[in-house]
């Protein structure tokens, strides 16, 4: 018996059932169409947190004060810092960082800003001119800090689109006073939009000189250094060069913490990708129901269907026809049943697509090829034990069967 | 041309620990000629459905050699057993056993699947088969859209289209009225006259038995009787 013939012979036994068939294929149409959605969404999440961390800035080093051996993905826990950072050092990883395209000391809080009436908490941020090429930020009006205010201290400041909005509402603020923390700072620019970055809002910030900073608040050393290296390739080199020198300043001792973006980035996608096989996984059990729904609708057309076997049987069906004919059936619910999940995944991840623009479920050729594979192996899988079953029949008994 | 030899069948019947044997053959020697129409007959647990099995190789004996066409099949693989079934044994059965789903086209070229025959083919074959038991118009009708006899041709023709050379039929009558009976009956006879197939038929009733050129009476696994020409023809109340 060719396959097409068993083709043809499981299409019409499923066709006699219709009904029955359906729902049967419904089972691996669920369990499919919820492994593609929800793959497709975890790989999703993996693409906009990834778009969102190198909205940050590329190729970026971030140093930190204080060495542990407990690392997160985003630094070492804080406290137990033994030496801070200092400008000094930040200075020497400019002077001799031939990797780093740029480097900047940053200082980092929270403080009010006061304008007339108008009062508002916002993040203050201490920096020096280079920071904006690092981090990827820009001055929408006026100007950024430049390299002279950073180091003598000038009470200058370049304010978030929303502080802008919030206290000068349509007027100009640039050449303005406000007191930050009590103290008068000149508005010299104001920041072009950038909306939120992994939970941060960068429009909300105040950016001012570092040493203003470490002056209006009473602090010596940094919250931390940012650096970038001159090119991707160049990345784990300019870390060891950062390393190196940071040593020779704090006299051979590494107490302070590097990390690449790369770094961050692969220990974030190890944490993302495990999350997108929980999911799949979570949703690959309810393909196992669906075997097994097979598998219990098989064993009852079996149960229905021993005279038929029997009488082909009879007329020289082998064994491995009767196998091969039930396996058919199995293998042909549960492809058209995984087929229609694909399709409906698909369509439920399009859907959430087109409901939030700024976060797009991902669907690749590798995860429908997988769903495909999985699905014809779970009616291989569990048409094995009821289409031995029917090719094990004995034909005499399975004759005179009523 | 069909030889047994000393063939025996035996069940293990009972339950667990007090199991027994039980002979439903017992060393039965038989030959049937090529295009011989042999009556089976016997009471019910004679053992005239496990020759018929045995005939059919749907079943092996336990004991004792099978010959068909001078092949001995009693020890040959399921497979080989399912190849000798269809093509050189031709089954009718009391309850006709057609494909509820399919027509008495398709229901008639079923074998032909099994003996990997085109689609094309098959259905042309099917088609002369059709013919030859005068079903032809009804062709594209389901089995419950057909009489008992009507039905019981269909699988007439199912059974002759790999142009076997024995034609087993268990009851073929059973479930008709005696008019319809009768013609089926005279299908066989025909068959039988005009192709020279072998014809071994179960019958317990005697009316059927004595049409037939040979009767085989069996009683309790072995042949009680053996009657041939005219002894067949005059033999009494067979069962």
């Amino acid at each position: 018996m060719s396959i097409f013939e068993s083709l043809l012979c499981a299409i019409e036994a499923l066709r006699a059932n219709a009904f029955r068939t359906t729902l049967t294929m419904l089972g691996m149409t669920i369990g499919v169409s919820a492994v593609i959605l929800l793959t497709s969404l975890g790989e999703g999440t993996k693409v906009y947190i990834t778009r969102q961390f190198y909205d940050l800035g590329t190729n970026l080093i971030i140093i930190q004060p204080g060495h542990t051996e407990t690392k997160t993905p985003l630094g070492p826990p804080p406290g137990g810092a033994t030496r801070k950072l200092t400008l000094e050092d930040s200075r020497a990883l400019e002077k001799w960082g031939t990797l780093l395209a740029a480097v900047s000391p940053i200082t980092f809080g929270s403080g009010t800003i006061e304008r007339l009436e108008r009062q508002r908490d916002v993040t203050v941020l201490g920096c020096d001119d280079r920071f904006p090429e690092i981090l990827n930020v820009s001055a929408g009006t006026g100007r950024f800090i430049s390299e002279n205010e950073a180091f003598s201290g000038r009470r200058v400041c370049t304010i978030g689109e929303t502080i802008r909005a919030q206290l000068f509402g349509d007027q100009n603020p640039v050449g303005e006073i406000v007191r930050i923390s009590r103290s008068e700072f000149r508005v010299i620019g104001v920041m072009a939009r950038k909306g939120t970055s992994l939970g941060m809002d960068m429009d909300d910030i105040i950016f001012m000189p570092v040493r203003a900073y470490q002056k209006l608040f009473d602090q010596s050393g940094l919250f931390g250094i940012r650096a970038k290296a001159v090119s991707q390739d160049a990345l784990p080199q300019a870390v060891e060069q950062c390393r190196k020198i940071l040593r020779r300043q704090h006299h051979g001792n590494e107490d302070f913490t590097i990390i690449s973006q790369d770094a961050m980035m692969s220990t974030m996608g190890t944490i993302l990708d495990m999350m997108t096989y929980i999911m799949a996984g979570i949703a690959a059990i309810s393909l196992l129901v669906g075997g097994i729904g097979i598998m219990n609708i098989l064993l009852v057309s079996v149960a229905e269907r021993t005279r038929e076997v029997g009488l082909r049987m009879a007329v020289g069906a082998r064994r491995t026809d009767v196998l091969k004919q039930f396996l058919t059936e199995s293998v042909l619910i549960s492809l058209i049943g995984g087929a229609a999940g694909v399709a409906i995944g698909v369509l439920g991840a399009r859907s959430v697509g087109l409901m939030s623009p700024k976060f797009q479920p991902v669907i690749t050729v590798g995860m429908v090829a997988m769903a495909a594979c999985f699905s014809a192996a779970v009616g291989l899988t569990f048409g094995v034990y009821p289409a031995w079953r029917a090719a094990a029949l004995d034909p005499i008994a399975a004759l005179r069967r009523e | 041309m069909i030889e047994l030899e000393r063939v025996s069948k035996i069940y293990a019947a009972g339950t667990k620990g007090l199991e027994t044997e039980v002979a439903a053959l017992r060393e039965v020697n038989l030959r049937v000629e090529t295009g011989e129409f042999v009556a089976v007959t016997g009471a019910s647990g004679s053992g005239k459905s496990t020759l018929l099995n045995i005939l059919g190789c749907l079943d092996r004996p336990t004991s004792g050699v099978y010959r068909l066409d001078g092949e001995e099949v009693s020890r040959l693989s399921d497979t080989a057993l399912a190849g000798i079934r269809n093509r050189r044994i031709g089954f009718v059965f009391q309850s006709y056993n057609l494909l509820p789903r399919q027509s008495a086209l398709d229901n008639v070229a079923l074998p032909l699947i099994y003996g990997g025959v085109s689609r094309r083919e098959r259905r042309r074959r099917a088609a002369v088969e059709l013919e030859r038991v005068q079903l032809r118009e009804r062709a594209h009708h389901r089995p419950n859209q057909l009489s008992g006899g009507q039905s019981q041709r269909v699988a007439i023709a199912r059974a002759l289209i790999q142009k076997p050379s024995i034609l087993l039929a268990d009851e073929p009558t059973g479930n008709l009225d005696s008019k319809t009976g009768k013609e089926i009956l005279e299908v066989f006879h025909d068959l039988n006259r005009q192709t020279g197939v072998t014809v071994i038929l179960v019958t317990h009733d005697p009316v059927i038995a004595r049409t037939a050129s040979r009767i085989v009476r069996l009683a309790d696994g072995e042949i009680a009787e053996d009657l041939r020409g005219a002894a067949a023809a005059a033999a009494e109340g067979a069962a």
